[in-house]
Protein backbone atom coordinates (compact mmCIF):
# COMPACT_ATOMS: atom_id res chain seq x y z
CA UNK A 1 0.00 0.00 0.00
CA UNK A 2 1.06 3.34 -0.78
CA UNK A 3 2.53 5.13 2.46
CA UNK A 4 0.04 8.16 3.19
CA UNK A 5 2.88 10.97 3.73
CA UNK A 6 6.26 11.22 1.68
CA UNK A 7 9.51 12.88 2.66
CA UNK A 8 9.91 16.23 0.96
CA UNK A 9 11.79 19.79 0.52
CA UNK A 10 9.67 22.35 0.78
CA UNK A 11 9.87 25.29 -1.00
CA UNK A 12 11.26 26.98 1.47
CA UNK A 13 14.04 23.98 1.59
CA UNK A 14 12.56 22.60 5.06
CA UNK A 15 12.55 18.90 5.39
CA UNK A 16 9.26 17.26 6.19
CA UNK A 17 6.44 15.37 5.13
CA UNK A 18 3.66 16.09 2.90
CA UNK A 19 0.55 13.93 1.34
CA UNK A 20 1.49 15.36 -2.17
CA UNK A 21 4.04 17.46 -4.28
CA UNK A 22 2.26 19.19 -7.37
CA UNK A 23 3.76 17.11 -8.94
CA UNK A 24 1.81 14.16 -8.16
CA UNK A 25 -1.36 16.28 -7.91
CA UNK A 26 -0.28 16.78 -11.73
CA UNK A 27 0.06 13.50 -12.41
CA UNK A 28 -3.14 12.79 -10.60
CA UNK A 29 -5.38 14.51 -13.12
CA UNK A 30 -8.27 12.51 -14.58
CA UNK A 31 -7.57 9.68 -11.66
CA UNK A 32 -8.62 10.86 -9.00
CA UNK A 33 -11.24 13.01 -7.11
CA UNK A 34 -9.70 15.61 -4.99
CA UNK A 35 -11.10 17.28 -1.98
CA UNK A 36 -9.80 21.14 -0.92
CA UNK A 37 -10.57 22.58 1.79
CA UNK A 38 -10.90 26.43 2.95
CA UNK A 39 -9.64 26.84 6.32
CA UNK A 40 -9.67 29.75 8.56
CA UNK A 41 -8.43 28.51 12.01
CA UNK A 42 -5.77 25.93 13.19
CA UNK A 43 -8.58 23.45 14.99
CA UNK A 44 -10.24 23.03 10.73
CA UNK A 45 -6.74 22.99 9.55
CA UNK A 46 -6.23 19.72 12.36
CA UNK A 47 -9.20 18.01 11.71
CA UNK A 48 -8.97 18.35 7.72
CA UNK A 49 -5.43 16.79 8.39
CA UNK A 50 -7.15 13.87 10.14
CA UNK A 51 -9.87 13.48 7.79
CA UNK A 52 -7.59 12.90 4.82
CA UNK A 53 -8.63 16.09 2.89
CA UNK A 54 -6.22 16.35 0.00
CA UNK A 55 -5.51 19.76 -0.19
CA UNK A 56 -6.08 22.61 1.96
CA UNK A 57 -6.49 26.50 1.16
CA UNK A 58 -6.12 29.88 3.40
CA UNK A 59 -5.25 33.28 4.00
CA UNK A 60 -1.96 34.37 4.93
CA UNK A 61 -3.10 36.30 8.23
CA UNK A 62 -1.39 35.69 11.87
CA UNK A 63 -3.60 32.61 11.73
CA UNK A 64 -1.82 30.89 8.82
CA UNK A 65 1.78 30.45 10.87
CA UNK A 66 -0.98 28.07 13.15
CA UNK A 67 -2.40 26.70 10.63
CA UNK A 68 0.40 24.96 8.60
CA UNK A 69 1.20 23.77 12.08
CA UNK A 70 -1.71 22.51 12.70
CA UNK A 71 -1.47 20.53 9.41
CA UNK A 72 2.13 20.43 8.70
CA UNK A 73 1.68 17.37 6.21
CA UNK A 74 -1.34 18.60 4.06
CA UNK A 75 -0.80 20.41 0.48
CA UNK A 76 -1.31 23.62 1.62
CA UNK A 77 -2.29 26.66 -0.64
CA UNK A 78 -2.26 30.13 0.50
CA UNK A 79 -3.64 33.42 -1.15
CA UNK A 80 -1.56 36.10 -1.96
CA UNK A 81 -4.18 39.02 -1.91
CA UNK A 82 -3.84 41.54 -4.54
CA UNK A 83 -5.15 44.94 -3.33
CA UNK A 84 -2.65 44.99 -0.42
CA UNK A 85 0.27 44.16 -2.87
CA UNK A 86 -0.13 46.72 -5.52
CA UNK A 87 3.11 45.99 -7.52
CA UNK A 88 4.75 42.85 -9.32
CA UNK A 89 7.12 43.62 -6.71
CA UNK A 90 5.81 43.60 -3.89
CA UNK A 91 3.43 40.29 -4.51
CA UNK A 92 6.23 38.70 -5.05
CA UNK A 93 7.72 39.62 -1.75
CA UNK A 94 4.87 39.04 -0.10
CA UNK A 95 4.81 35.11 -2.18
CA UNK A 96 8.23 34.80 -0.71
CA UNK A 97 7.51 35.64 2.85
CA UNK A 98 4.39 33.35 2.51
CA UNK A 99 6.60 30.55 0.99
CA UNK A 100 9.12 30.64 4.04
CA UNK A 101 6.23 30.25 6.13
CA UNK A 102 5.51 27.21 5.05
CA UNK A 103 3.11 27.27 1.91
CA UNK A 104 3.21 24.61 -0.65
CA UNK A 105 1.63 26.42 -3.59
CA UNK A 106 -0.12 30.34 -3.60
CA UNK A 107 -3.46 31.16 -4.82
CA UNK A 108 -3.53 34.51 -7.03
CA UNK A 109 -7.10 35.46 -6.99
CA UNK A 110 -7.19 38.45 -9.14
CA UNK A 111 -3.71 38.73 -9.93
CA UNK A 112 -2.36 40.88 -13.55
CA UNK A 113 -0.87 37.99 -15.65
CA UNK A 114 1.82 39.34 -15.75
CA UNK A 115 2.73 38.63 -12.03
CA UNK A 116 1.96 35.06 -12.18
CA UNK A 117 4.06 34.65 -15.15
CA UNK A 118 6.81 36.34 -13.14
CA UNK A 119 6.26 34.38 -10.51
CA UNK A 120 6.30 31.30 -12.63
CA UNK A 121 10.23 31.97 -13.47
CA UNK A 122 10.83 31.57 -9.81
CA UNK A 123 9.47 28.00 -10.39
CA UNK A 124 6.93 29.20 -7.49
CA UNK A 125 3.61 26.73 -7.81
CA UNK A 126 0.04 28.66 -7.37
CA UNK A 127 -3.49 28.02 -8.83
CA UNK A 128 -5.99 30.87 -9.69
CA UNK A 129 -9.36 31.44 -10.16
CA UNK A 130 -11.95 31.56 -13.29
CA UNK A 131 -15.65 31.84 -13.47
CA UNK A 132 -17.69 33.89 -10.78
CA UNK A 133 -15.30 35.81 -8.92
CA UNK A 134 -16.69 37.66 -5.79
CA UNK A 135 -14.32 40.76 -6.24
CA UNK A 136 -15.68 40.74 -9.94
CA UNK A 137 -18.66 40.50 -9.80
CA UNK A 138 -19.60 44.19 -10.49
CA UNK A 139 -18.42 43.25 -14.26
CA UNK A 140 -20.49 40.52 -14.40
CA UNK A 141 -24.14 41.79 -13.11
CA UNK A 142 -24.09 40.37 -9.46
CA UNK A 143 -23.90 37.18 -7.97
CA UNK A 144 -24.60 34.67 -10.44
CA UNK A 145 -23.66 31.63 -12.24
CA UNK A 146 -20.83 32.32 -15.13
CA UNK A 147 -20.33 30.40 -18.62
CA UNK A 148 -24.48 30.13 -19.59
CA UNK A 149 -23.97 31.03 -22.44
CA UNK A 150 -21.39 30.57 -25.66
CA UNK A 151 -20.24 33.45 -25.53
CA UNK A 152 -19.57 33.25 -21.84
CA UNK A 153 -18.32 29.69 -21.98
CA UNK A 154 -15.86 31.10 -24.78
CA UNK A 155 -14.79 33.75 -22.73
CA UNK A 156 -14.43 30.94 -20.14
CA UNK A 157 -12.00 28.52 -21.82
CA UNK A 158 -9.78 31.48 -22.89
CA UNK A 159 -9.65 32.86 -19.37
CA UNK A 160 -8.09 28.89 -18.24
CA UNK A 161 -5.52 28.81 -21.44
CA UNK A 162 -4.22 32.52 -20.15
CA UNK A 163 -3.95 30.94 -16.65
CA UNK A 164 -2.64 28.00 -18.15
CA UNK A 165 0.22 29.55 -20.17
CA UNK A 166 1.44 31.32 -17.00
CA UNK A 167 2.52 28.36 -15.34
CA UNK A 168 -0.14 27.88 -12.61
CA UNK A 169 -0.75 24.01 -11.66
CA UNK A 170 -4.72 24.60 -10.66
CA UNK A 171 -7.80 26.58 -10.98
CA UNK A 172 -10.59 27.22 -8.90
CA UNK A 173 -13.70 27.12 -11.22
CA UNK A 174 -16.26 28.99 -9.25
CA UNK A 175 -20.40 28.53 -10.44
CA UNK A 176 -20.02 27.46 -14.03
CA UNK A 177 -22.20 24.74 -15.26
CA UNK A 178 -21.42 21.88 -15.09
CA UNK A 179 -21.51 20.52 -18.56
CA UNK A 180 -19.00 23.72 -19.60
CA UNK A 181 -16.51 22.42 -17.17
CA UNK A 182 -16.54 18.60 -18.00
CA UNK A 183 -15.69 20.09 -21.82
CA UNK A 184 -13.02 22.33 -20.78
CA UNK A 185 -11.85 19.86 -18.10
CA UNK A 186 -10.84 17.38 -20.96
CA UNK A 187 -9.22 20.56 -22.46
CA UNK A 188 -6.58 21.16 -19.86
CA UNK A 189 -3.83 20.18 -18.17
CA UNK A 190 -4.37 22.02 -15.68
CA UNK A 191 -6.20 20.66 -12.56
CA UNK A 192 -9.12 22.00 -12.38
CA UNK A 193 -11.26 22.86 -8.85
CA UNK A 194 -14.47 23.21 -8.77
CA UNK A 195 -17.18 25.15 -6.86
CA UNK A 196 -20.44 25.27 -7.59
CA UNK A 197 -19.12 24.05 -10.33
CA UNK A 198 -20.55 20.18 -11.04
CA UNK A 199 -18.82 17.26 -10.32
CA UNK A 200 -16.36 16.18 -13.31
CA UNK A 201 -13.77 18.74 -12.37
CA UNK A 202 -10.71 17.32 -10.63
CA UNK A 203 -11.23 18.70 -6.85
CA UNK A 204 -14.31 19.78 -5.18
CA UNK A 205 -13.47 22.95 -3.20
CA UNK A 206 -15.85 23.75 -0.23
CA UNK A 207 -15.44 26.06 2.90
CA UNK A 208 -14.68 24.32 6.00
CA UNK A 209 -17.53 26.82 7.73
CA UNK A 210 -20.17 25.51 5.10
CA UNK A 211 -19.29 22.08 5.62
CA UNK A 212 -19.44 22.58 9.33
CA UNK A 213 -22.88 24.46 9.39
CA UNK A 214 -21.28 27.85 10.82
CA UNK A 215 -21.55 29.59 7.24
CA UNK A 216 -21.83 33.90 8.23
CA UNK A 217 -23.73 34.27 5.04
CA UNK A 218 -26.42 32.79 3.60
CA UNK A 219 -25.79 29.21 3.19
CA UNK A 220 -25.02 29.14 -0.55
CA UNK A 221 -26.92 26.58 -2.85
CA UNK A 222 -23.73 24.92 -3.86
CA UNK A 223 -22.17 23.93 -0.63
CA UNK A 224 -23.33 20.87 1.68
CA UNK A 225 -23.27 20.75 5.16
CA UNK A 226 -22.40 17.68 7.14
CA UNK A 227 -22.83 19.24 10.64
CA UNK A 228 -24.45 21.41 12.68
CA UNK A 229 -21.77 23.56 14.33
CA UNK A 230 -24.11 26.88 14.31
CA UNK A 231 -26.20 24.45 17.01
CA UNK A 232 -23.54 23.35 19.00
CA UNK A 233 -21.33 26.88 19.11
CA UNK A 234 -24.86 27.84 20.46
CA UNK A 235 -24.84 25.42 23.14
CA UNK A 236 -21.63 25.95 23.96
CA UNK A 237 -22.34 29.23 24.16
CA UNK A 238 -25.40 28.60 26.63
CA UNK A 239 -23.04 26.62 28.91
CA UNK A 240 -21.03 29.43 29.08
CA UNK A 241 -23.73 31.71 30.57
CA UNK A 242 -25.12 29.46 32.76
CA UNK A 243 -21.47 28.38 34.57
CA UNK A 244 -20.72 32.10 34.72
CA UNK A 245 -24.29 32.87 35.77
CA UNK A 246 -23.82 29.95 38.55
CA UNK A 247 -19.99 31.61 39.73
CA UNK A 248 -22.11 34.91 39.99
CA UNK A 249 -24.91 33.59 42.20
CA UNK A 250 -22.86 31.22 44.61
CA UNK A 251 -20.66 34.45 45.18
CA UNK A 252 -23.55 36.48 45.95
CA UNK A 253 -24.88 34.68 48.42
CA UNK A 254 -21.78 33.61 50.24
CA UNK A 255 -21.50 30.15 49.25
CA UNK A 256 -18.16 30.68 46.98
CA UNK A 257 -15.73 30.68 48.07
CA UNK A 258 -16.07 27.97 50.58
CA UNK A 259 -13.25 26.59 53.32
CA UNK A 260 -12.33 23.87 50.89
CA UNK A 261 -11.05 27.12 48.19
CA UNK A 262 -9.41 29.07 50.64
CA UNK A 263 -5.91 29.22 52.67
CA UNK A 264 -5.61 28.88 56.39
CA UNK A 265 -3.33 29.94 59.06
CA UNK A 266 -2.28 29.04 62.40
CA UNK A 267 -3.85 31.31 64.98
CA UNK A 268 -0.80 32.42 66.66
CA UNK A 269 0.03 34.23 63.25
CA UNK A 270 -3.08 35.86 63.13
CA UNK A 271 -3.25 36.99 66.38
CA UNK A 272 0.30 38.56 66.31
CA UNK A 273 -1.00 40.34 62.58
CA UNK A 274 -3.67 41.72 64.09
CA UNK A 275 -1.87 43.22 67.38
CA UNK A 276 0.64 44.32 64.53
CA UNK A 277 -2.72 46.26 62.74
CA UNK A 278 -3.62 47.54 66.44
CA UNK A 279 -0.45 49.22 66.51
CA UNK A 280 -0.68 50.69 63.25
CA UNK A 281 -3.70 52.30 64.11
CA UNK A 282 -1.99 54.33 67.07
CA UNK A 283 0.77 55.73 64.76
CA UNK A 284 -1.36 56.21 62.05
CA UNK B 1 -35.34 49.24 40.39
CA UNK B 2 -31.73 50.16 39.50
CA UNK B 3 -30.94 50.41 35.75
CA UNK B 4 -28.55 47.67 34.34
CA UNK B 5 -26.33 50.13 32.70
CA UNK B 6 -25.25 53.70 32.73
CA UNK B 7 -24.34 56.52 30.57
CA UNK B 8 -20.29 57.02 30.47
CA UNK B 9 -17.62 58.23 28.67
CA UNK B 10 -15.07 56.06 28.99
CA UNK B 11 -11.24 57.18 29.44
CA UNK B 12 -10.88 57.73 26.07
CA UNK B 13 -14.03 60.05 25.88
CA UNK B 14 -16.19 57.96 24.10
CA UNK B 15 -20.13 58.16 25.17
CA UNK B 16 -21.22 54.57 25.57
CA UNK B 17 -23.07 52.11 28.52
CA UNK B 18 -21.48 50.71 31.82
CA UNK B 19 -22.62 48.45 34.40
CA UNK B 20 -20.34 50.11 37.02
CA UNK B 21 -17.51 53.35 37.03
CA UNK B 22 -14.64 53.05 38.92
CA UNK B 23 -16.78 55.58 42.08
CA UNK B 24 -19.35 53.02 41.63
CA UNK B 25 -17.36 50.17 42.41
CA UNK B 26 -15.64 52.53 45.48
CA UNK B 27 -18.51 53.26 46.75
CA UNK B 28 -20.09 49.48 47.26
CA UNK B 29 -17.09 48.36 49.01
CA UNK B 30 -18.20 46.17 51.94
CA UNK B 31 -22.23 46.71 50.60
CA UNK B 32 -22.12 43.87 47.54
CA UNK B 33 -20.05 41.31 46.63
CA UNK B 34 -18.76 41.41 42.92
CA UNK B 35 -17.19 38.89 40.84
CA UNK B 36 -14.72 39.31 38.18
CA UNK B 37 -13.68 36.76 35.50
CA UNK B 38 -10.74 36.29 33.19
CA UNK B 39 -11.45 36.19 30.00
CA UNK B 40 -9.59 35.31 26.72
CA UNK B 41 -11.98 35.38 24.03
CA UNK B 42 -14.69 37.40 22.73
CA UNK B 43 -17.23 34.26 23.69
CA UNK B 44 -16.21 33.90 27.12
CA UNK B 45 -16.41 37.74 27.38
CA UNK B 46 -20.08 38.02 25.51
CA UNK B 47 -21.12 34.88 27.93
CA UNK B 48 -19.59 37.37 30.89
CA UNK B 49 -21.53 40.19 30.23
CA UNK B 50 -24.46 38.17 29.65
CA UNK B 51 -24.39 36.37 32.68
CA UNK B 52 -24.11 39.90 34.56
CA UNK B 53 -20.72 38.89 36.01
CA UNK B 54 -19.67 42.39 37.38
CA UNK B 55 -15.91 42.62 35.83
CA UNK B 56 -14.06 41.22 33.28
CA UNK B 57 -9.89 41.48 33.00
CA UNK B 58 -7.84 40.51 30.03
CA UNK B 59 -4.11 40.50 27.99
CA UNK B 60 -3.63 42.77 25.24
CA UNK B 61 -3.76 39.80 22.69
CA UNK B 62 -7.91 39.77 21.38
CA UNK B 63 -8.87 43.27 23.47
CA UNK B 64 -10.30 44.86 20.14
CA UNK B 65 -12.50 41.94 20.20
CA UNK B 66 -13.80 41.18 23.50
CA UNK B 67 -14.37 44.78 24.00
CA UNK B 68 -16.90 45.22 21.13
CA UNK B 69 -18.52 41.70 22.84
CA UNK B 70 -18.78 42.75 25.99
CA UNK B 71 -18.72 46.67 25.58
CA UNK B 72 -20.68 47.33 28.74
CA UNK B 73 -18.68 45.77 31.33
CA UNK B 74 -16.34 47.46 33.49
CA UNK B 75 -13.27 46.10 31.85
CA UNK B 76 -9.76 46.01 32.95
CA UNK B 77 -6.71 45.02 30.50
CA UNK B 78 -2.90 44.18 31.87
CA UNK B 79 -0.09 44.67 30.56
CA UNK B 80 3.67 42.81 31.18
CA UNK B 81 6.09 44.77 32.16
CA UNK B 82 8.66 43.03 30.26
CA UNK B 83 7.44 44.55 27.42
CA UNK B 84 8.13 48.08 28.67
CA UNK B 85 11.70 49.41 29.77
CA UNK B 86 10.67 52.81 30.78
CA UNK B 87 7.99 54.02 32.10
CA UNK B 88 7.41 56.25 28.82
CA UNK B 89 6.83 53.03 26.98
CA UNK B 90 4.43 51.70 29.62
CA UNK B 91 2.60 54.69 29.33
CA UNK B 92 2.31 55.18 25.68
CA UNK B 93 0.87 51.74 25.71
CA UNK B 94 -1.58 52.36 28.75
CA UNK B 95 -2.88 55.05 26.56
CA UNK B 96 -2.68 52.55 23.40
CA UNK B 97 -5.36 50.08 25.51
CA UNK B 98 -7.64 53.64 26.76
CA UNK B 99 -8.46 54.11 22.82
CA UNK B 100 -9.78 50.68 22.96
CA UNK B 101 -12.03 51.12 25.41
CA UNK B 102 -10.42 49.42 28.35
CA UNK B 103 -11.82 50.82 32.21
CA UNK B 104 -8.81 50.15 34.37
CA UNK B 105 -5.24 48.74 33.45
CA UNK B 106 -3.79 45.81 35.70
CA UNK B 107 -0.36 46.67 36.73
CA UNK B 108 1.18 42.72 37.98
CA UNK B 109 4.40 43.13 38.96
CA UNK B 110 5.18 46.37 37.21
CA UNK B 111 7.72 48.78 38.81
CA UNK B 112 6.32 50.49 41.34
CA UNK B 113 7.56 53.68 40.55
CA UNK B 114 6.08 53.32 37.00
CA UNK B 115 2.61 52.16 38.65
CA UNK B 116 2.89 55.99 40.42
CA UNK B 117 4.01 57.38 37.07
CA UNK B 118 0.74 56.38 35.32
CA UNK B 119 -1.67 57.15 37.97
CA UNK B 120 -0.92 60.41 38.17
CA UNK B 121 -2.14 60.93 34.85
CA UNK B 122 -5.43 59.18 36.67
CA UNK B 123 -5.84 56.42 34.78
CA UNK B 124 -7.53 53.72 36.71
CA UNK B 125 -4.89 51.29 38.21
CA UNK B 126 -5.45 47.59 39.82
CA UNK B 127 -2.70 46.41 41.52
CA UNK B 128 -1.46 42.48 42.87
CA UNK B 129 -0.10 41.04 45.93
CA UNK B 130 0.29 37.87 47.60
CA UNK B 131 1.20 34.95 45.23
CA UNK B 132 1.58 36.52 42.17
CA UNK B 133 2.96 34.05 39.35
CA UNK B 134 6.15 35.98 37.88
CA UNK B 135 7.59 37.55 41.51
CA UNK B 136 7.12 33.70 42.90
CA UNK B 137 11.22 32.98 43.12
CA UNK B 138 10.94 35.67 45.72
CA UNK B 139 7.96 34.09 47.35
CA UNK B 140 9.14 30.52 47.62
CA UNK B 141 7.42 28.80 44.50
CA UNK B 142 3.95 28.15 43.80
CA UNK B 143 2.42 28.17 47.53
CA UNK B 144 0.41 30.85 49.62
CA UNK B 145 1.95 33.99 50.73
CA UNK B 146 0.85 35.47 54.08
CA UNK B 147 0.67 32.29 56.35
CA UNK B 148 3.67 34.47 58.91
CA UNK B 149 3.26 37.30 60.85
CA UNK B 150 6.29 38.81 57.97
CA UNK B 151 4.89 37.64 54.91
CA UNK B 152 1.42 39.09 56.12
CA UNK B 153 3.14 42.52 57.51
CA UNK B 154 4.46 42.47 54.12
CA UNK B 155 1.45 42.02 52.08
CA UNK B 156 -0.22 45.00 54.32
CA UNK B 157 2.94 47.36 53.70
CA UNK B 158 2.53 46.48 49.76
CA UNK B 159 -1.61 47.20 49.61
CA UNK B 160 -0.83 50.18 51.80
CA UNK B 161 1.47 51.63 49.21
CA UNK B 162 -0.78 50.97 46.09
CA UNK B 163 -3.40 52.52 48.19
CA UNK B 164 -1.43 55.76 48.58
CA UNK B 165 -0.82 55.70 44.73
CA UNK B 166 -4.17 55.61 43.83
CA UNK B 167 -4.94 52.56 42.99
CA UNK B 168 -8.27 51.73 43.33
CA UNK B 169 -8.42 47.81 43.65
CA UNK B 170 -5.63 44.79 44.13
CA UNK B 171 -6.05 41.66 43.38
CA UNK B 172 -5.02 39.36 46.28
CA UNK B 173 -3.87 35.89 45.25
CA UNK B 174 -3.91 32.79 47.64
CA UNK B 175 -3.51 34.69 51.01
CA UNK B 176 -4.76 33.37 54.08
CA UNK B 177 -8.92 33.96 54.36
CA UNK B 178 -8.50 35.20 57.70
CA UNK B 179 -5.15 37.81 56.82
CA UNK B 180 -7.75 39.12 53.45
CA UNK B 181 -10.17 39.69 55.91
CA UNK B 182 -8.20 41.70 58.47
CA UNK B 183 -6.93 44.17 55.30
CA UNK B 184 -9.62 44.32 53.70
CA UNK B 185 -11.27 46.34 56.45
CA UNK B 186 -8.38 48.61 56.46
CA UNK B 187 -8.23 49.13 52.80
CA UNK B 188 -10.25 51.61 50.89
CA UNK B 189 -9.49 49.50 47.49
CA UNK B 190 -11.66 46.86 46.43
CA UNK B 191 -9.73 43.23 47.68
CA UNK B 192 -10.33 41.33 45.09
CA UNK B 193 -9.51 37.69 46.22
CA UNK B 194 -7.81 34.47 43.85
CA UNK B 195 -7.82 31.87 46.54
CA UNK B 196 -7.61 33.97 49.69
CA UNK B 197 -10.92 33.52 51.03
CA UNK B 198 -14.39 35.02 50.84
CA UNK B 199 -13.86 38.19 52.91
CA UNK B 200 -12.76 39.63 49.29
CA UNK B 201 -14.98 42.61 48.32
CA UNK B 202 -14.41 40.71 44.64
CA UNK B 203 -14.27 36.92 43.86
CA UNK B 204 -12.21 36.18 41.05
CA UNK B 205 -11.51 33.33 38.96
CA UNK B 206 -10.16 32.52 35.18
CA UNK B 207 -12.77 31.92 32.57
CA UNK B 208 -11.48 28.67 31.64
CA UNK B 209 -11.13 26.70 35.26
CA UNK B 210 -14.95 28.19 35.79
Amino acid sequence: MKKKYKRVFSINNDLGYRNYTVRDIIQLKGKKKFTQVRVTNAEEAAAAEEASIDLLLTGPGPEFSKIRKAAAKTFMTVGVPFIQNPSKREATKKAFEVIEAGADSLMCQNWNLDWMKHLSKFRIPFQSHVGFIPRRTTWIGGIRSFGKTANEALELYRDIKDIENTGAWGIEVELVPQNILAEINKMTSLITISIGSGNAADAQFLFAEDILGQSQIQFPRHAKKYANFDKLMNDLQKERINAFKKFNSEVRKNKFPSKKNSISLEKKELMNFKKFLNNQKVTD
Amino acid sequence: MKKKYKKVYSLAHEAGYRNYTVRDLLDLKGKKKLTQINVVSPEEAAAAELADIDLIITGVERLKEIREAAPKTFLTCGIKYTEHESKESITKKCFELIELGVDSIHTNSWNINFIKYVSDFNVPLQGHVGFVPMKSTWTGGVKPVGKTLKEAIKIYAEIRELEKIGCWAVEVECVPADILAEISKITQMLTISIGSGSKGDVQFLFAEDI
